[in-house]
């Protein structure tokens, strides 16, 4: 399985995802699933995987990134439509393969915009309406998100945030892990991904981030307690 | 698993006072807290040590690399209570035990003591 998450901040778009495709019995961590299309659109994927590079190759050539990310989402849902359609004409719809895409991209006056699509529901493009989305299993990202996510955010905090956002899944779900991948653009600066060690750095911060004071809950017993410590004993 | 017990002394304020009147060369595990506002103590860190009154001097010190730790001492009221342990990897088991009981906000990394071994923490 997977976590992709796309998010506006002030200076630009981060998306990121995990690293691992789960099956019944198998997992591995090397997929990629953060993919730019050009230089200020990006898109992340969750569901089958190669089917998703396979099917950006194939419509790569056809996609226009002159009439802004509205359009451009069209073009996706149009494309995606036609393509699963001709893929999986054999199948009944609700027997094909799912594919799920986060894109992000800037409008024709600049404006960052991200959209969901998904293959279940022909593609039809969801605008987010709160500066950020998350696809794959989303539910503790959200949460996260909707407790943290300011759109004040800077991309280098916004990659800090989807980061710890995918490390706090995968420590609650084993279909969420590896190493996390991050991309980071906007209308003026190129796509670009952060190097292994960059993000790396980002990791071990997040391992010092602490979402919930849990001491808080456990305060010290003030009364109990003896004047000097006997050495341990091992009990039966 | 094992089960061990151990006897953890009452709360002490951190001062260098009532660490001298430690005795030298006791090992152990032991617990940063401070006095809340709400009357709770809250603990903000935990460790280990060979020589519990020397690493607690050393928390007092100048010399104290932990930011966390200092910002506490020097803008709280704190305390400390340890417990005697002499075998090293129960004093491992046990301040990963705390790690994951109390998550303290000064402890920056997870300890790496084994999680076959139970300890009390009152």
């Amino acid at each position: 399985m997977t976590l992709t998450i796309c998010i506006i901040a002030k200076d630009g778009i981060v998306l990121a995802s995990d690293s691992r495709a789960s099956s019944f019995l198998t997992s591995n961590d090397t997929v990629k699933k953060v993919f730019r299309l050009d230089d200020h659109y990006a898109v992340g994927i969750a569901g089958d995987g190669p089917l998703a590079m396979h099917f950006f190759d194939t419509i790569a050539s056809k996609l226009n990134f002159r009439n802004g990310v509205s359009d451009f989402a069209e073009q996706l849902r149009s494309l995606g439509k036609e393509k699963f359609n001709d893929f999986f004409s054999h199948l009944e719809p609700k027997n094909r393969p799912s594919l799920t895409i986060l894109l992000g991209g800037y409008t024709t006056v600049n404006k960052p915009e991200i959209y969901q699509l998904s293959s279940n529901d022909n593609f039809v493009p969801r605008k987010s309406p709160t500066g950020f989305d998350c696809i794959g299993i989303p539910i503790i990202a959200n949460y996260l998100l909707n407790r943290l996510y300011e759109p004040e955010i800077t991309t280098t905090h916004a990659a800090e945030l989807a980061t710890f956002c995918i490390k706090e899944t995968g420590s609650q779900d084993n279909r969420v892990g590896g190493p996390t991948q991050v991309a980071i653009f906007s209308d003026i600066k190129q796509y670009a991904e952060l190097s292994r060690e960059e993000i790396e750095k980002i990791e071990k911060k997040c391992d010092q981030f602490r979402l919930l004071q849990k001491g808080n809950f456990y305060p010290e017993d003030s009364i109990g307690g003896t004047a000097s410590s006997q050495d341990a004993t091992r009990q039966q | 698993m094992e089960n061990w017990k151990l006897t953890w002394t009452k709360l002490e304020n951190l001062s260098e006072t009532a660490i001298e009147g430690l005795p030298d060369n006791l090992p152990g595990v032991y617990r940063l807290s401070y006095k809340a506002e709400d009357g709770n103590y809250y603990v903000f860190y935990i460790g280990k040590a060979e020589k519990i009154k020397d690493r607690l001097l050393q928390h007092l010190s100048s010399t104290e690399e932990n930011i966390c730790i200092k910002n506490y001492l020097s803008t709280k009221e704190c305390f400390f209570r340890y417990a005697k342990v002499t075998e090293a990897y129960i004093r491992e088991a046990a301040e990963k035990q705390m790690y994951k009981q109390y998550e303290p906000i000064c402890n920056t990394k997870e300890p790496e003591g084994g999680e076959d071994v139970k300890v009390n923490l009152t």
